[in-house]
């Protein structure tokens, strides 16, 4: 048995340490990454079971991201959290697949309740080998 | 009635335009309504943070060292403040509860 994976990915690296620092205060083995390259070497290394991805504007790569994290053997759910200015983006980002999208100011009961949904309400998961 | 402190880690954020973020507590005067909220602020930012305390309906600030002129803004909007706080967040909002939270105050380790 092993704790949920959350991934944190966001270029603002003292938000997504705070984010990372809160849900392992509630059980849940969070890591953060600042970089297109260091979320893609991450997802194939970890398989994270919940990926929390911050749109701050229209880039475009985080959409790279979440059809990678989509398209994997063990697909990782996707949260964008979207901030002023990229709600046309967090749209983009539903349409191909993602779980959620919630605003920035991030309220943190309302990050963890959509985690604990989009896991089916589990702390921990099976592990690589399907044992809990 | 809802209150809003800064939070920096676990303690009250030692300035307001430096707060990473805030817990909304309400209160009907006797007790807590519930679990306190905790927001994570995107980035540092006094105006934003202040845009969101009136957006929020809330009727008294806990925090530590604020600008005037915010300050002056949020006694304009009958808003409380209670500045100058030093210490850990939970022990500021139980000592707010219990009528015993004065501003410039040092909370004990």
């Amino acid at each position: 048995m092993r704790p949920v994976k959350v991934l944190i990915v966001d270029w603002e690296t003292e938000f997504a340490a705070i984010v990372a620092n809160r849900l392992g205060s509630w059980g849940y083995a969070a890591t953060v990454a600042s970089s297109k390259e260091e979320a893609m070497a991450m997802l194939a290394e970890q398989h994270p079971d919940v990926i929390v991805l911050v749109l701050r504007d229209k880039e475009s790569w985080g959409f790279d991201l979440v059809r990678l994290a989509l398209a994997a053997d063990q697909p990782a759910h996707v949260i964008l959290l979207c901030g002023k200015g990229a709600t046309t983006a967090g749209m983009r980002g539903m349409r191909l697949g993602a779980f959620d999208c919630l605003p920035l100011p991030l309220e943190l009961g309302v990050l963890i309740d959509r985690i604990r949904t989009a896991t089916g309400f589990n702390l921990s998961l099976a592990d690589e080998n399907g044992e809990f | 009635m809802k209150i809003l402190l800064t939070v920096q880690e676990n303690c009250i954020a030692p300035r307001f335009d430096q707060a990473t973020e805030i817990i909304i507590a309400e209160y009907d005067g006797q007790r807590l309504l519930g679990e306190p909220r905790t927001i994570i602020l995107p980035h540092r930012s006094a105006e934003e943070l202040s845009d969101l305390i009136v957006k929020e309906g809330v009727e008294c600030v806990i925090c530590g060292g604020i600008e005037e002129s915010y300050h002056n803004f949020f006694i304009w909007k009958k808003i409380a403040v209670i500045d100058g706080i030093i210490g850990d967040h939970a022990d500021a909002l139980q000592r707010y509860l219990a009528g015993q939270l004065l501003p410039g105050m040092v909370l004990p380790q």
